[in-house]
């Protein structure tokens, strides 16, 4: 293997560097790669003018990001403040150890590399309420308790999806989930599981339209309004980070990894191009959705994960229950999940066009008397 | 800070209160400098205060030492968004006063200004309502898009690209470029198409139909009572358009529909506003095609304009609504009183009757929906 | 519409304007009311008493042959005896539209309000309110809407003039900075540097001098232009060593040594003065320090004579009221004395040019 050595200590060494260093440095090109997509899908040219076609804006930006000054404000809860950027980072990096990028790039190839991922990946909530807590700022509070309940919510339908796909391989080792899809990705198989995963997996990463705990234009940047320079890149870091383990894990349990639409030995450039595209496809995807859609309510949003989501993940689980259970075949498995798909956006089109059907409305009485 | 009787249930000894909210006067959502100050009992406002006055620059007091001429710079500066309209409310206030009559040329070409300056002033409200609703920019470019078009065509006309200081008492500055007719053209048909696009990404949309619809219902009765004009007023189903209500300069003699809407709410407002640029169009339309050629200044204007003892209180209908002028002339070249009637200033005060009650996130969207100019607001 | 400002040219008696049929209706209506009619282009205009005003309104809302629902705007405005408050209304139901004008003194300026029946009023009359001090009885918040609270004048009063303030602080500005100059010079360091508009202007006045001496001593053209060339690049040397910028008004500057002597000197008399009015040490630092203190500040205004600050210290808006009372004062002794229009104006002009002069001294 070219990357990693036969020297076990070297070894572990280069695997942890693909978390510490590739990770950040794909960072600082995904901001450009988001910035391009999205100046051109608002007919502007985005980054221009530092380096060819503003390459080494990431790099300009993380400069003056690490020479700003750190500021805080007096009144804020110092230790909570502070230490709530490392449990939102942390916990994304360790996350990261999980994920098998190729069948020879990973760090570590957990049994239970699924459950770890999603264990692992939900710790940042608590990071979210901290910095909206610690901040002393009321934004970052309405902030920090928006993010807590968004993301919280938005777990259960994540997982019980992961839990369909797992429940379908028998395993919760992303290795194994990759190398049964040898001939048919899970997608073909767990349409509903996937649009959901998709769905909450957007929520996840509060990105449009579901950037409430963020939202510009109500919160200010909800928990991250009083954080500064390289703090607040930290937070930009672990959003950016999530969003490439969130595409990642999408290709893996649904896309077939490294290995669909070829075979098990595929020649590593084979399965890193593979992966890259896959993954790519969906962070280009995540950054289409971004600023194209318009943000939903909280209580919307909530309605959206406990009144649909939430039964159709059920729903879900259930077909894969009865499939595994009576031996059906597995073309079954695609028709009826298929079927749900489409009651699924049937049910969200007819929802958005026939407004109160089951969204709330804000209905709360005029509580005003005469005087403006 | 108002305490309530509300209580955490399992922790009935807790008392819990609602917090304040400064949202503004420096916020991505008050357009301006504008400052509310929201109670909010969790997510769900319970009160709200409008705060104004940061923008106040005397735009009342100031003309009452300038002379008619110079007043209508002042307009440009009230509503910053439509001058053209403000600058022809005045125009057509001084000439009321004083008898003069614009020539036939001029009143066309007010008319396609002013219905132009309309359609900009709504996609900047589209713009800014689609970041208020969430979308990040795209909209917003969009909208910005079709309205650089026409920007520029005012750039060509007046050499200015936001206060345009061109309309005159009896006339225009100066005569349109020859040009004027093949770019009128050439932009209606860029706004044509500019609208199918905003259309589907913004008025059409799911998540803005959830957002928007039933939001902040107004009855006509209230409207009217709030002082509501234009598109609010039109949303809650009442048939009101100055330009057909009282028909001022030549709008009696263009066919063109007025929008209502039906249940007065947030999404009602949008299509309001959205279908008032297809009739703008078609007024423009219409005024190119009769437009006739001839001088642009009426004769016998003194370069001193002694406007003759008495008042009028002028009133047109800005993109906002109901934009008046209420000028005491005393024979001088100045006004002796002259106050701006904004439309933005009586629907603003309506915001919290509108909001109280609602969600955090539809404050905001309610706030967009008035489309403020602060300018216009403060005065 | 009358202004007291022009009464003479309204000596000639016009017939009253003819009622139109809202002012019928409304004198059929409300009998009992008097109605003036003014004629404006748009709106039939009446005017009514204060007395009458709550009635009116009333009406105005609620009877079903007026039902003005709409209040379109609600203008206050200044005839220097009298307040004047207007209302425009528009009725949706009859599609008729009337102004209202309501009058009230300047020393009791109280209007019912009409906030209760139509709500739209309330930001209006706020508004009326902070910027004329009109007090609308019966609003239930008249908080200044668009300007500070506590303020203390009313900005749109014709008593708050606009220019001549201006002009007032124009000077005050230049005196402060004056003052400035002249307490760098005295304190012995060296005079600010003269920006680069006074050095404009001061090269525009020199180049003026030289060409008009050129001119009037016959020179040529190319001669008059070396003249001319010849006097900036003087300035310019005068600039570099610093001499232009002193002034030659400037009084010559204390030397260091001087100034301590006088400081000394001031000191040992404060504590003498002190000792003998037999104050505790503490006391005494404190007069001391005044005392030195009140020294610098002579330092500073130093050779300012009049210009370093105004003497009383008026401020702005004591200044405007002041203006005003001048001024109502000289127009009621114009008016007493039988004056025609133009006489009037120039009187108080006059009036005006006096009280700014005794003030300037």
């Amino acid at each position: 293997m070219f990357l990693l050595a036969d020297n076990v200590w070297l070894d572990a060494f280069l695997r942890m560097a693909i978390v510490a260093v590739l990770v950040p440095v794909g960072v600082i090109l995904l901001t450009w790669v988001e910035r391009k997509v999205i100046g051109r899908l608002q007919q502007r040219l985005g980054p221009m003018h530092v380096g060819p076609y503003g390459l080494l804006q990431g790099l300009a930006d993380t400069i003056k990001l690490m020479t700003k000054e750190d500021v805080r404000p007096d009144s804020a809860d110092r230790p909570t403040f502070e230490l709530a950027v490392f449990v939102i980072v942390v916990p994304v990096f360790m996350a990261a150890v999980a994920i098998p990028f190729t069948s020879d790039i990973f760090v570590r190839n957990m049994a239970l590399g699924l459950f770890y991922f999603l264990a692992v990946s939900s710790l940042g909530i608590v990071g979210f309420v901290m910095a909206g807590w610690g901040s002393d700022n009321k934004y970052a509070l309405l902030g920090g308790v928006r993010a807590g309940a968004q993301l919280i919510s938005y777990e259960i339908p994540l997982i019980l999806s992961a839990v369909a796909v797992a429940m379908l391989g028998q395993s919760l080792s992303l290795y194994t989930l990759v190398e049964l899809q040898d001939n048919t990705p899970f997608i073909a198989y767990q349409p509903l599981a996937f649009v959901i995963f998709v769905i909450a997996g957007l929520a996840e990463l509060y990105r449009q339209p579901f950037d409430i705990p963020v939202a510009e234009s109500e919160v200010v940047g909800g928990p991250t309004v009083e954080y500064s320079g390289i703090r607040w890149s930290m937070f930009q870091m672990a959003e950016f980070v999530s969003l490439v383990l969130i595409s990642a894990l999408a290709s893996l349990i649904f896309l077939g990894g490294w290995i669909w639409p070829f075979s098990a030995d595929n020649a590593t450039w084979l399965q890193i191009a593979l992966m890259a595209t896959k993954t790519s496809a969906f962070i280009l995807f995540f950054m289409w959705m971004r600023v194209t859609v318009p943000r939903l309510r909280i209580d919307q949003l909530m309605a959206l994960c406990w009144q649909i989501l939430l039964p159709f993940a059920f729903l879900q689980i259930i077909i894969n229950g009865l499939v595994l259970v009576y031996d059906w075949p597995t073309w079954t498995l695609t028709i009826l999940s298929g079927a749900a798909t489409i009651a699924m956006g049937t049910l969200i089109y007819y929802v958005s066009r026939r407004s109160g059907v089951l969204y709330q409305t804000s209905g709360a009485a005029q509580r005003v008397g005469s005087v403006l | 800070m108002a305490t309530t009787d509300y209580t955490i249930p399992g922790e009935p000894d807790l008392e819990t209160i609602d917090i304040n909210i400064n949202v503004g006067p420096q916020h991505p959502a008050t357009h301006g400098v504008f400052r509310m100050v929201l109670t909010v009992d969790g997510e769900l406002v319970t009160d709200v205060d409008p705060v104004i006055g940061y923008m106040h620059r005397g735009n009342e007091k100031l003309p009452e030492n300038c002379d008619y001429r110079q007043v209508i710079g002042y307009h440009d500066r009230t509503d910053y968004l439509a001058q053209f309209n403000t600058e022809h409310c005045f125009v057509e206030a001084v000439e009321k006063l004083t008898g003069i009559t614009p020539t036939e040329r001029s009143q066309y070409i007010r008319v396609i200004l002013a219905e132009l300056n309309r359609i900009t002033s709504h996609l900047m409200f589209f713009g800014a309502f689609s970041t208020d609703v969430g979308i990040f920019g795209t909209a917003f470019m969009y909208a910005f898009r079709d309205r650089e078009y026409v920007q520029d065509f005012f750039e060509e006309i007046t050499g200015e690209r936001l206060m345009y200081n061109y309309f005159r008492p009896g006339g225009l500055a100066w005569d349109v470029p020859d040009n004027f007719r093949e770019r009128c053209t050439q932009i209606i048909g860029q706004i044509n198409s500019g609208l199918k696009d905003l259309e589907g990404l913004l008025v059409d949309n799911e998540i803005v139909l959830t957002r928007c619809r039933g939001l902040s219902r107004v009855s006509i009765e209230d409207a009217i009572n709030w002082g509501l004009s234009g598109p609010l007023l039109r949303a809650t189903g009442l048939e009101y358009d100055l330009r057909k209500a009282e028909p001022y300069s030549i709008y009696d003699r263009f066919q063109f529909d007025i929008p209502t809407g039906e249940n007065g709410d947030v999404y009602d407002r949008l299509l309001v506003r959205f279908e008032e640029m297809r009739q703008s169009v078609r007024i423009v339309e219409q005024a190119l095609a009769d437009m006739p050629d001839g001088p642009i200044m009426a004769e016998g204007m003194k370069r001193t304009l002694r406007v003759p003892e008495g008042e009028i209180y002028m009133r047109v209908e800005g993109p906002r609504g109901e934009y008046g002028v209420y000028i005491v002339a005393t024979g001088t070249d100045k006004p002796y009183r002259h106050k701006v009637r904004g439309a933005s200033f009586s629907n603003l005060s309506a915001l919290r009757a509108m909001s109280v009650g609602n969600y955090l996130s539809d404050v905001i969207i309610i706030l967009g929906s008035i489309d403020i100019v602060l300018c216009e607001v403060d005065r | 519409m009358t202004s007291n400002g022009s009464a003479g040219q309204q000596a000639v008696q016009e017939a009253p304007p003819e009622p139109g049929p809202l002012a019928r209706l409304l004198q059929e209506l409300l009998p009992g009311v008097g109605f003036a009619i003014t004629e404006t282009p748009l709106d039939e205009t009446v005017t009514i008493s204060r007395d009458d005003f709550s009635r009116v309104m009333e009406t105005l809302k609620g009877h079903e042959r007026l039902r003005f629902d709409y209040l379109r705007c609600l203008s206050g405005v200044d005839y220097l005896t009298e307040l004047e408050t207007v209302y425009h209304f528009y009725s949706f139901e009859h599609g008729h539209k009337l102004a209202v004008k309501v009058r009230c003194p300047y020393e009791d300026p109280h209007v019912p309000t009409v906030s209760h029946l139509w709500t739209t009023a309330n930001w209006h009359e706020r508004e009326t309110h902070e910027m004329y001090g009109i007090v609308f009885d019966g609003h239930p918040d008249l908080r200044p809407l668009l300007t500070e609270e506590g303020l203390g004048y009313y900005p749109l009063r014709k008593s708050h003039p606009l220019a001549d303030i201006e002009e007032w602080q124009e000077g005050y500005l230049k005196a402060i900075d004056e003052a400035k100059r002249q307490a760098a010079a005295s304190s012995g360091e060296a005079p600010p540097p003269m920006s680069k508009v006074e050095i404009a202007q001061a090269k525009g006045k020199l180049m003026k001098e030289a060409r008009d001496k050129a001119r009037a001593d016959g020179l040529s053209p190319e001669d008059e232009k070396a003249a001319v060339r010849a006097a900036i690049e003087k300035f310019n040397e005068d600039l570099k060593s610093g001499q232009a910028g002193a002034g030659a008004a400037a009084p010559p500057p204390m030397s260091k040594v001087e100034l301590a002597q006088a400081k000394a000197k001031v000191i040992t008399k404060a504590r003498n003065e002190a000792r003998a009015k037999g104050m505790s040490t503490e006391d005494e630092k404190k007069f001391v320090a005044e005392a030195l203190k009140k020294f610098s500040a002579e330092q500073a205004a130093g050779g300012a004579p009049a210009a370093a600050a105004p003497k009383k210290e008026l401020s702005k808006v004591e200044l405007a009221q002041a203006k005003a009372k001048v001024i109502t004062k000289a127009r009621n002794e114009a008016r007493a004395k039988g004056m025609s229009t133009e006489d009037e104006k120039k009187f108080v002009a006059e009036a005006l040019k006096k009280f700014s002069a005794e003030q300037a001294s």
